[in-house]
């Protein structure tokens, strides 16, 4: 009983070992996270369970964060599956996710609209919030606070419905009644979304007729109808062929600026080409978080490197 | 082993395909069974010309009053107006036996038939009328009990002719049936001494009593009643007469009458003239006989030239010189007895001489002076058959059993074969309007069997298809929600273990077998609801009021306890809502009785008590309901929520819950207002039958069907839409609760309207169940087969119809066969609703797979 103890507290006791054994990297940069890695590399002592400090590059220090993320733990009933995850997502720009899968991307970009609240077992701990207002504080409504983020899932689900009708379905559930202003969001909604051409001739007709890569577009329309604060992609192109997967690419470098977007994403070149920041995660844990250019160029850290370049993931 | 798995996929294959194809041919025969038993229903009645023969000589001095076939078909008997009674066989024309009727009394001046029967009446110069019988008497006799002489005459067809009886040999070895004339008249009975009858008619009624009625040549009209003494000692039989007379009921100026009949129950007697007015008088009080009304019989300045009465004495068969004959019945109405024409069938061309009722139906034949003869079905205002007598028809007789039809003339007697088919099932008579005897008005009726000879089959289908529909309308108005919403609530808001064990304990309700269900409906519960009616109807606004209200009072509940409460405890406290609502209906019963139903709602319904607002009020209710909830989300709801974004839980919660409380209130007090309104206006629903939901209460109610056959469908539209809610993928349910959507939203918006076809196909299902279900309708209803909407009287479906008297129909009698026709028609509707729930399904499926 007391040897169980001690080993428990052991484990639970936060790995203060200054590092020396850790690649070169460069000086000034380490010195904004005060970054402390353990000996053997951050994988290993993520893989020990021992805790770290995310390296978040200065850059984002300027940045005016839309969702700040602080120390967010989740739990799958017993399995942990993010580990003190800090972060902000920045205003008006892109954030790409990276990480290889298992790793807590979707589950991150869920918490943020509280969906896991939607799975049984969840257990959620640190703090969230969106432009100041927290997001897992015991007074939030969560309907609420979802109409205030857009989200886009991996797989195009258009309602089985008129294109019109999918549009401007987050205006119908709030009860909006007015023609006029409906036929406004859903034309404003679909050429923000790069559609309106294709389909204005069609607005009624089933969305389930459109092409895969049309109803993902019509998907990111349904998401901005509702004039999000912040806009959750969840590998929004792994379900598409190259070409649909282009034209998104180009429609997320269109909405960059309106737009904040949190997106996960499964391919580096997508990640490189479309966004303005990239965090990597490992098991949980948000390892690296920087400008693309740096976390694609010159990373902090060598695990960093290694996944980026595909040596390993 | 690969040899083997090839083998066992051919046998898996040929198996599955004969099982499929076995199946489909096995429905086609059903149906094709059904359907031959059923079409011959349409068959079209023949008169087979090519049999029509001359049976007599005939003769050109006297005319014959009546006519008749044997029950065989082997003899024909006429009697003449010199009271002189032959019997010819009908195959040669070969005379039998002659009688002189009237004997010494001479030749009878006034004369009648009961249609139908042997029985006779005769009235004389010298003021008697005698009443008697005329038939054919058949007896089964061995070889060797008939005379030598009758053996010795056989011809080769095996029948002869011997001392005034006919013999014939029946293909059982030695076996003969003997057959003589069977007439005799009674003593005469002194109608109108000295004064001779011109017109009479008598009628047997029940008790033995005769009743007579006569007119004579003094203008008197007479009504008078036998009773017959037998002495023991002679055996003869005297009367004893009571009379009743209307002297000069017609005066020396006068036309005279041409016809008189006295209706079968003794009740009307009815003179009529030539000119077609005829007078109806009531006789059923023989002392004070009255004339109740005088009616014109035939249409313009057509002249009465036949009356006769219809099998039953009750229809009188008017014909007129333009071949049209009418038939005619008192009903009752507000002043007594009224005289209605039913049917107007224009049947022959020239003027009508004689109107012969047969004596199985209501098949008629008539005849007319130019010679041309027809079989007519009255009811159905059907002319089955015409033909050609070649000569003037003075009477004409249809055989017992319908296979010779005869016409008497001059020149001697024509017969036909006759084949009638099925004149009671037209298609008209199985599911249009008919006016049978005695209704007041031409009405779809279903009376398939009665107590009298005489009784007409009423066979419309329609009653049994509006009690299928009224069942199935009942039940799925009940069950249908219930499943369906059970079904959203179990596959959106319950976590999938409880959903399992909901989903099995329902699948053990569909288990119970549909006679317990039945048994109980009509043993326990339809009791039960007789005894507390309002309490149980009170329960369907009571039980979902509890529930809003339990939604509204978990509101005041703080946020921390209410996300504990998530999931099973929730459910529990849903279902708490039942236990609490039936509390509050019972308490409620007694003051609502008081308060709007007189204190009694059964004598309420009955119209016995209280005024027209609390139906109109009822009916009203769910209009408001659904009123007040559109309201409430268009208008109250949204300026709630923005004006609550400040306020505290418990504040927010008390003005739900004030709202809630106002908006029901206002519904109950404007479904009141508009209900006295429509009350006050003049409206009854207790009393408009037809389609009001409203009326008398009889125990095994419509309501009572609906609750158990509801309880029964439950389960099958539950399963089956809980399986389409369920198919709806769940990253659209995911998308819509990322827009902000709750799950009422997600479900109402999204999942309901994807899986729409899903639980229409459902809802299919559970509707071919209903219309197909037999045990529960046949228990738990009083089978009593009207056409009201009335939740609180009975139907009677086609299913339950089949069971009840498919058992003792006569196979392949009329009736037999339309109840085959009527589980064809049971089996169209049922095939057509499953059929548009399965290519729902399909196309369902087709989608399905786009998602
Ligand atoms: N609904 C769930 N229930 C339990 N565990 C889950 C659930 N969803 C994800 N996980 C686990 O959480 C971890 C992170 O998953 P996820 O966020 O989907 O990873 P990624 O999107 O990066 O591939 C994985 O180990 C996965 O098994
Ligand atoms: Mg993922």
């Amino acid at each position: 009983m007391f040897t169980q103890n001690s080993k428990m507290e052991e484990e639970l006791t936060p790995h203060s070992d200054p590092s020396g054994k850790l690649p070169a990297r460069d000086p000034g940069t380490a010195a904004t996270t005060g970054g402390t890695a353990p000996i053997g590399g951050v994988f290993e002592a993520i893989s020990r369970g021992e805790s770290f400090v995310t390296e978040t590059h200065e850059e984002l220090a300027a940045e005016d964060p839309v969702v700040g993320i602080e120390d967010f733990d989740l739990h799958y009933g017993a399995t942990q599956a993010l580990f003190g995850v800090s972060m902000c997502v920045p205003r008006g720009k892109v954030t790409a996710l990276i990480g290889p899968s298992g790793c807590g991307k979707s589950t991150l970009l869920r918490s943020v609209n509280r969906m896991n609240d939607l799975i049984d077992g969840v257990q959620t701990d640190g703090k969230m919030t969106l432009n100041g207002d927290s997001i897992y504080g015991r007074k939030v409504d969560v309907i609420e606070l979802r109409k205030r983020i857009g989200m886009v899932f991996q797989k195009p689900n258009p309602f089985p419905m008129s294109i019109y009708e999918n549009v401007i379905y987050s205006l119908r559930i709030d009860g909006v009644r007015d023609k006029n202003l409906l036929d406004e969001v859903c034309e404003l909604s679909l050429k923000g979304a790069g559609l309106w051409d294709e389909v204005k001739d069609r607005l009624n007709s089933n969305a389930l007729r459109m092409s895969g890569g049309q109803q993902q577009r019509l998907c990111i329309a349904r998401a901005i109808a509702a004039e999000p604060e912040v806009l959750l992609l969840d590998e929004p192109c792994s379900a598409l062929d190259p070409i649909a997967t282009g034209k998104i690419e180009d429609l997320i470098d269109q909405l960059r600026g309106h737009y904040s977007i949190l997106m996960v994403t499964h391919n580096m070149q997508q990640a490189s080409r479309t966004s303005d920041y990239t965090a990597f995660m490992y098991l949980g844990r948000l390892v690296e978080y920087g400008p693309t250019g740096e976390i694609f160029m010159q990373p902090k850290l060598r695990e960093t490197e290694d996944y980026v370049t595909g040596r390993f993931g | 082993m690969r040899k083997s798995a090839r083998y066992a996929e051919r046998a898996a294959r040929l198996s599955i395909t004969l099982g499929g194809v076995g199946t489909i041919i096995a429905v086609s025969l059903i149906f094709v069974f059904l359907f031959s038993v059923a079409v011959p229903l349409f068959g079209s009645a023949k008169l087979d010309v090519a049999s029509v023969h001359a049976a007599d000589k005939g003769d050109e001095q006297h005319e014959v009053l009546h006519g008749g076939v044997d029950e065989y078909g082997r003899l024909l008997w006429k009697l003449q107006d010199d009271g002189h009674l032959y019997l010819t066989t009908v195959a040669e024309g070969a005379e039998v036996a002659e009688l002189d009727l009237a004997g010494a009394a001479g030749a009878p001046t006034a004369h009648a038939m009961e249609p139908g029967t042997e029985r006779i009446v005769l009235g004389f110069g010298d003021g008697t009328a005698r009443i008697g019988e005329i038939g054919v008497l058949s007896s089964l006799e061995t070889e060797d009990e008939i005379p030598a002489g009758a053996l010795a005459t056989k011809g080769a067809d095996g029948h002869c002719v011997f001392e005034e009886a006919f013999y014939e040999w029946l293909p059982t070895k030695g076996l003969v049936r003997v057959s003589r004339l069977n007439a005799a008249l009674g003593e005469p009975i002194e109608v109108n001494p000295g004064v001779e009858l011109q017109l009479v008619d008598r009628s047997q009624l029940a008790g033995g009593e005769e009743k007579l009625v006569a007119f004579s040549a003094d203008g008197t009209l007479g009504v008078y009643s036998l009773r017959a003494r037998r002495n023991l000692l002679t055996g003869e039989t005297t009367y004893k007469v009571r009379t009743s007379q209307i002297p000069e009921a017609v005066t020396g100026d006068d036309a005279r009458p041409s016809r008189l009949l006295l209706s079968g129950n003794g009740a009307s007697a009815y003179l009529a003239w030539e000119n077609g007015q005829v007078r109806h008088y009531d006789v059923r009080d023989m002392d004070a006989p009255k004339l109740i009304e005088t009616v014109e019989l035939t249409a313009g300045r057509a002249k009465l030239t036949a009356m006769d009465f219809l099998l039953g004495s009750t229809t009188l068969l008017v014909g007129d010189d333009h071949g049209t004959l009418r038939a005619w019945f008192p009903v009752r109405d507000d002043d007594g007895l009224t005289l209605v024409e039913a049917h107007e069938i224009d049947c022959l061309d020239d003027a009508i001489t004689t109107i012969a009722s047969s004596g199985r139906s209501r098949i008629v034949m008539v005849g007319d002076a130019a010679g041309r003869v027809a079989a007519v079905q009255v009811t159905t205002n059907e002319v089955l058959a015409r033909s050609d007598a070649r000569q003037p028809v003075q009477a004409a007789a249809i055989s017992p059993k319908e296979d010779l039809a005869v016409a008497f003339g001059a020149q001697g007697s024509a017969v036909w074969q006759l084949d009638v088919a099925f004149p009671e099932a037209t298609f008209g008579a199985l599911f249009g309007k008919v006016w049978y005897e005695g209704y007041p008005e031409p009405g779809y009726t279903w009376q398939s069997t009665g107590g009298t000879d005489s009784f007409e089959p009423k066979l419309s289908l329609m009653p049994l298809i509006y009690g299928t529909l009224k069942a199935t309308f009942y039940s799925m108005l009940f069950g249908a929600p219930i499943a369906i919403l059970a079904a959203i609530y179990s596959s959106e808001f319950l976590a999938a273990r409880t959903r399992a064990s909901l989903k099995s304990l329902i699948e053990i309700m569909a288990g119970l077998p549909s006679v317990v269900l039945g048994f109980l409906a009509a043993l326990v519960f339809a009791p039960f609801v007789q005894d507390n009616l309002l309490g149980v109807l009170l329960c369907f606004l009571c039980v979902p009021a509890v529930l809003l209200l339990l939604g509204q009072l978990l509101r005041f509940v703080p946020r921390t306890v209410e996300l504990r409460l998530q999931g099973t405890p929730r459910l529990l406290i849903a279902v708490l809502s039942l236990p609490l609502g039936i509390l509050l209906a019972r308490a409620l019963s007694a003051p609502v009785a008081d308060g709007f139903f007189g204190g009694d709602l059964l004598a309420w319904l009955d119209g016995r008590v209280g005024g027209a607002a609390p139906g109109w009020t009822i009916l009203l209710l769910p209009v408001f309901g659904v009123g007040a909830v559109i309201a409430n989300r268009r208008f109250v709801e949204p300026r709630l929520r923005e004006a609550s974004v400040e306020w505290s839980r418990t504040r927010t919660a008390a003005a739900g819950l004030g709202i809630f409380l106002f908006l029901s209130l206002l519904t109950l007090l404007g479904a009141w207002i508009a209900g006295s309104l429509i009350a006050w206006m003049g409206g009854d629903l207790r009393s408009a039958g037809g389609l009001s939901p409203i009326g008398t209460y009889v125990q095994r109610s419509s309501l009572v069907v609906g609750f158990v056959m509801g309880f029964a469908i439950i389960p099958v539209i539950y399963t089956l839409s809980e399986d389409a809610l369920s198919s709806v993928p769940n990253h659209l349910r995911l998308a819509s609760f990322a827009t902000g959507a709750t799950r009422w939203q997600t479900a109402a918006r999204v999942v309901v309207p994807t899986a729409a076809s899903g639980i229409f196909s459902a809802l299919m299902v559970g509707l071919g169940r209903a219309v197909g279900e037999t045990m529960i309708v046949l228990m738990a209803t009083g089978n009593t087969p009207v056409m009201e909407m009335n939740l609180f009287n009975g139907l009677r479906t086609l299913s339950a119809n089949i069971a009840v008297e498919l058992p003792e129909a006569v196979k392949d009698s009329t009736h037999y066969r339309t109840l085959f026709l009527a589980a064809l028609t049971l089996f169209a509707m049922t095939f057509v609703v499953n059929t548009l729930a399965e290519s729902v399904r399909q196309h369902f499926r087709k989608r399905a797979h786009q998602l």
